[in-house]
């Protein structure tokens, strides 16, 4: 009996145990989680969060692929203070401070370091800046720093980055290329191909290391995001070049509220170039608003165009038929009409009457044909919008607005008897400066209307993920016959008319002027007017068409033969001399002695053997070629010039001085350099001296 | 008539059945939870992943559960000793045969698929000494039997020792339970007890620390059998503890020469006392467990590897640990559960689950996610499913008519009970870290499959009980 109680008191010890330490467990439990719960929480927890991690943006390239807008990512380190042992602190503290005062750029001593850091090691700080905005070389250099070398768990340094978006061109076309912005909306290829662009961003776990300023728990390198693709347009960079500095040059002379100018391939639709300016205070002009694509605006002359093409698509008229000016004043029903351009003709032909830009002219005519009838006027909006007019572009950008073109059956009320003769020169209705340069541009392309588009392809690490061909809008806008009647006259403008002193021997331009008043609005009691011009050149086999147009010039005339034509004029010349097959067409049909005359030698430099060849064959310079090396000096001596040997040798520094910029980062990245510049033009300086063994290291190009 | 009532009284132990199936669910949701990540698919099923191997696991487990549960329990009484010698030889085999992995000799692996023989080893010593300890000769009164049923569970001991394996090694002592339940004489306890304690004053403190409180408890136990002629012993052994204190100050020598001149005065008076046996007794145990204490010293900082050294001063001295070194582990587990609040960061949502800032959170760790994510109340209800199952088991144990099945019972509450009580303890820093999983939760094949077995076992066994 007693054994068997005492195996009783076993069972119960055995419990007792089992209850006892449970307890013990719970006891636990409640210590770490209730008790000490605060600590544990602060520890580690609140301030982590998941949070949306931006990947790389891709980059937007122009078409023969140089950087329009890159991404650079820059960086920050902090210091968290508190994790690294007594023991390591102090053996690595003197040595790191040492680095600090050397690179940092504060100008702070490496005892201040010291003193500063040991500050907020005693206050517990948790993140203490250390320094800003380094690349990527400098962040490496300073990972390798005592402490740092530790990593952020055991000697404290936390990196964080940020991703500045970079023009390398600066304000040239920054509007059309756009912003991408945190808190505001997206706009220009930015916004528009930001799907493309933007990449896969990745939830991460971030650490709160000061109000608002988030690291990601992992090193920065650890989880890469997918990154964005990149877009390569169509944009040519030095045609846009071109472009800005005339375009910007024509708004200050004319001291004009907002302008633009676009360029687009005749053949494809692809925008070459586009500029656009908006007047900010007196003298100061900036990219603020996509002028070009977005700015509606009453056209005026230009669309006289698409007036005579309905007439000539009606068998109405011909170039020469008659039609009675009236001395540039005619009243139409209840309005009067004038003619922005005295000329004081009566009667004469179409042609002339096109040439001179006459509103009375051409919208006679259309008044005579079409305004006769209701079925007439639906006719000839009908042709109209069989030009496209009255229909958005369809560039591949967002925010084309609302097109309005009167109609008698959608807009009766605002449909009068008044509305043809005014619509045949360009009046109720509303366009973009895009919109009347692609039916200029359909001209140029017999007839045939292509979509305009800025992108043309999209690429991840140099694979074309999606591609935009050329569209056709419509195939052919009008016969060949009015087509080419068409083009007659518009070489017409440019050879007899408004838009004589745009002519020029070199080429042939076809065009059209426009001056049109803004009758919307009223600036200090007047209405403003707009200057237009659009075209294309050259008229034989037109490359370009381009169209001009600056609102509100005040300050010499309104006309756009004497406004914006000098612009397109400009920008036609410097392209011409920018495109060698455009030239080389010209020659071929003059063969004059252009090097016989007289030239400036060129100057001593350095460069692609097989340019300077092309070059100078084409100048018919002559020149002993000695060499037929990759890379070549132009050594002008007394009486000839010479193509000498440069040599660029593997893993020596090369003199780069001299050679352009293109050339220069071609050659000394290939040889493993990274390159930095600074400046425009020849090299004229470069940090490491030729000769020096390379290693990957980073060489400071001077350009001037 | 009686008997068809009797009949329908037999019926499987359900809540058991329920608490390891409702076990065994949480467990593969805090795995998932522990291996998700966000935007990255899981393949539950895919032998390669972390889940999918866990999820084919628990289906082998299950369906043996269903089998074990249609067998005839006897057949585990008849078999135990042969099942023994099988895991023994296993064991043996594991040393010569076995892969390493992180230092340890503990598994077999046939291609992708691995064996721990310790946890059969669990099963069959389980079985074995059940099955001894019913033999109607063993009396564990006799010297002869308490040899025989200690080496039972001594010889699994040391072969997991020699793998190194002390979480296992630690989990064979539970058996002393079972043997404590069934007479073993409670003596070994306060030896085993007092080593312990040697063991882990010795090593938070010192062996000069720990003489004075050897000779304070031989006081304690000396004045409670106090009379007049005892006070100059009393004296003596105070001036001998309070020399250690003035060690420094007296330097060593002259301590030492106090010490002995003390002791031996002590002893001498004793001996013309008469108290021959309580000095014989006291003075064996002060020395004895003072060589020990040296001799765990001496051991701890030049046998063991540093490794072994800093686990043991995480758990003993955690304020001299390195808190980014060895302290990693434990700080990260107590941040998680700490972290967690009355509720929890919610399933899935764990911040320092997700970054894997807990070392090991699949197997050993894995309570942490529990802490995290499901909070105090996840925590606690989790400590009450474990102490309900082994509740349980005991139960069971208690209310089975026949010995073999209550010894069987007690063997598997307690390594249950070891497993929960280390496993949990040493998340939250009053165990040592040693390799042990979470039973049915932790993820780990061949520790869930004998778990389970072990379980249907009993649970089958129960099923039987009313038939005779």
């Amino acid at each position: 009996m007693d054994r068997r109680r005492e195996l009783l008191v076993r069972v119960y010890v055995v419990f007792l145990l089992f209850a006892l330490i449970a307890g013990a467990i719970a006891v636990q439990v409640v210590k770490i989680n209730i008790v000490e719960g605060d600590k544990w929480r602060k520890k580690a927890v609140n301030n982590l969060a998941w949070r949306n991690v931006e990947a790389e943006r891709g980059e937007i390239l122009s078409e023969d692929g140089s950087s329009m807008v890159t991404s650079v990512t820059i960086f920050d380190i902090y210091m968290d203070l508190t994790v690294t042992s007594d023991k390591v602190f102090n053996r690595e503290i003197d040595s790191l401070c040492y680095y600090l005062s050397i690179y940092t750029g504060a100008g702070k001593l490496a005892s201040q370091w010291k003193s500063e850091l040991k500050r907020g090691r005693k206050a517990g700080k948790g993140y203490h800046s250390i320094v800003k905005g380094l690349d990527y070389m400098e962040r490496k250099r300073f990972e390798s720093f005592p402490l740092f070398r530790r990593g952020q768990m055991g000697g404290g340094i936390i990196v964080d980055s940020k991703i500045r978006r970079v023009k390398p061109f600066g304000q040239m076309a920054s509007r059309l290329l756009g912003l991408n912005r945190k808190n505001a909306q997206n706009v220009g290829i930015e916004a528009s191909y930001d799907e493309y662009l933007r990449g896969q961003s990745r939830r991460e776990l971030m650490k709160e290391i000061a109000h608002g300023v988030w690291v990601p728990l992992h090193d920065v390198e650890g989880h890469k995001a997918k990154k964005g693709y990149d877009l390569v347009t169509t944009l040519d960079a030095d045609i846009q070049d071109v472009v800005h500095d005339e375009l910007l040059e024509a708004m200050q002379y004319n001291d004009a509220d907002e302008g633009t100018v676009i360029v687009m391939d005749v053949k494809t639709g692809a925008i070459k170039a586009m500029s656009n300016f908006n007047r900010l205070e007196e003298g100061q002009y900036a990219e603020r608003q996509n002028v070009a694509v977005t700015r509606l605006y009453e056209p005026g002359s230009t669309i006289k165009l698409a007036t005579v093409l309905a007439l000539l698509e009606d068998g109405a008229v011909s170039p020469d038929t008659k039609v009675n000016l009236n001395g540039g004043k005619q009243k139409f029903y209840s309005e009067t009409m004038f003619d922005s351009e005295p000329h004081g003709m009566f009667e004469t032909d179409l042609m002339t009457a096109f040439a001179k830009s006459s509103n009375v002219g051409i919208a006679s005519l259309a008044e005579n044909h079409f305004n006769k009838e209701k079925e007439g006027r639906r006719k000839f909006i009908r042709y109209f919008k069989s030009f496209g007019i009255g229909d958005a572009s369809g560039i591949d950008l967002d925010g084309e607005p609302q097109k309005f073109l009167n109609d008698p059956d959608q807009h009766a009320t605002e449909f009068s008897l008044t509305s043809v003769p005014w619509m045949a020169h360009g009046y109720e209705m509303q366009m973009t400066p895009l919109q009347v340069l692609s039916l200029y541009n359909a001209v140029a392309n017999n007839g045939r209307m292509m979509e305009p588009y800025v992108v043309s392809k999209v690429l991840d690490n140099g694979e074309v993920v999606k591609e935009n061909r050329p569209k056709v809008k419509y195939d052919r806008i009008a016969s060949i016959t009015s087509i080419h009647q068409a083009q007659e006259m518009l070489r017409e403008v440019v050879t007899n008319g408004t838009a004589r002193r745009l002519n020029t021997d070199h080429y042939s331009i076809c065009g059209k002027t426009g001056t049109s008043k803004d009758y919307g609005v009223k600036l200090d009691g007047k209405t403003p007017y707009n200057a237009s011009f659009a075209g294309y050149f050259p008229a034989e086999n037109p490359q370009y068409s381009i169209i001009v147009v600056l609102y509100n010039p005040r300050k010499y005339g309104f006309y756009g033969g004497s406004v914006a034509g000098p612009v397109f004029r400009s920008v036609a010349d410097k392209i011409f001399a920018l495109k060698v097959d455009l030239k080389s067409e010209f020659y071929k049909e003059r063969q004059t002695n252009v090097a016989s005359t007289n030239y400036t030698k060129p100057k001593f430099s350095i460069g692609f053997q097989e340019d300077y060849g092309n070059i100078l064959k084409h100048s018919r310079v002559p020149v002993k070629k000695e060499t037929n090396a990759r890379w070549a000096i132009l050594n002008p001596f007394q009486d000839e010039l010479s193509i000498q040997k440069r040599k660029i040798e593997a893993d020596i520094v090369p003199d780069v001085v001299g050679m352009g910029i293109r050339d220069a980062i071609y050659v000394l990245e290939n040889l493993g350099l990274k390159v930095r510049f600074d400046g425009r033009g020849r090299v004229i300086s470069q940090s490491l001296t030729p000769g020096t063994t390379i290693s990957g290291q980073e060489i400071v190009i001077r350009l001037g | 008539m009686s008997q068809s009532t009797q009949f329908s009284k037999r019926t499987y132990d359900w809540v058991t059945i329920a608490l390891f199936v409702g076990l065994v669910i949480i467990g593969w949701m805090m795995l998932y939870a522990a291996v998700y990540e966000k935007d990255v698919e899981q393949h539950i099923f895919s032998l390669s992943s972390t889940v999918g191997s866990q999820t084919i696991w628990i289906i082998i487990s299950l369906v043996s559960f269903w089998l074990v549960v249609n067998i005839d329990w006897k057949m585990w009484n008849t078999f135990a000793y042969p099942l023994f010698v099988i895991s023994i030889a296993m064991l043996v085999l594991v040393l010569l045969m076995g892969v390493e992995i992180k230092g340890a000799r503990s598994w077999f692996r046939i291609g992708s698929f691995s064996f721990q023989p310790a946890e059969f080893a669990k099963l069959t010593t389980t079985l074995a000494l059940a099955s001894y300890l019913s033999y109607y000769k063993c009396d564990l009164s006799k010297t002869r039997p308490q040899l025989i049923a200690l080496s039972l569970v001594f010889i699994p001991i040391l072969l997991t020792l020699l793998q190194p394996d002390a979480g296992s090694a630690l989990i064979f002592t539970s058996f002393g339970i079972v043997l404590y339940r069934e007479g073993l004489s409670p003596i070994y306890y306060y030896i085993a007890f007092a080593l312990a304690m040697t063991f882990i004053l010795t090593l938070i403190y010192s062996p000069l620390v720990m003489i004075p409180i050897l000779l304070g408890v031989v006081a304690v136990i000396y004045i409670s059998q106090l009379s007049k002629k005892r006070y100059p012993i009393l004296i003596l052994i105070s001036f001998i503890a309070l020399n250690f204190f003035l060690w420094d100050w007296l330097t060593p020598k002259i301590a030492i020469g106090l010490d002995a001149l003390a002791i031996i005065a002590a002893s001498v008076y004793m001996w013309k006392e008469r108290m021959r046996q309580l000095v014989t007794v006291l003075l064996s145990s002060v020395v004895l467990l003072s060589i020990i204490s040296f001799g765990t010293n001496y051991m701890f900082q030049n046998v063991l590897k540093p490794h072994q050294r800093d686990r043991i001063n995480v758990w003993l001295k955690p304020q001299e640990c390195d808190p980014r070194g060895s302290l990693y582990n434990i700080r990260q587990s107590k941040t998680a559960i700490g972290s967690g609040g009355l509720t929890g960061k919610g399933y899935l949502s764990g911040t320092m689950t997700e970054l894997n800032h807990v070392p090991e959170q699949t197997t050993d760790f894995i309570f942490s996610i529990i802490g995290e994510e499901q909070g105090f109340i996840g925590v606690l209800s989790i400590i009450f499913l474990y102490a309900f199952l082994i509740y349980r088991v005991i139960l069971i144990g208690e209310r089975a008519r026949n010995l073999f099945i209550r010894r069987y019972a007690y063997g598997l509450g307690g390594i249950l009970f070891f497993h929960f009580f280390i496993n949990i303890g040493m998340t939250m820093g009053i165990c040592p870290v040693v390799g042990i999983p979470l039973p049915f939760l932790s993820k780990g094949g061949t520790a869930l499959f004998f778990f389970s077995i072990m379980l249907a076992i009993l649970v089958k066994m129960d099923y039987s009980r009313l038939k005779e």
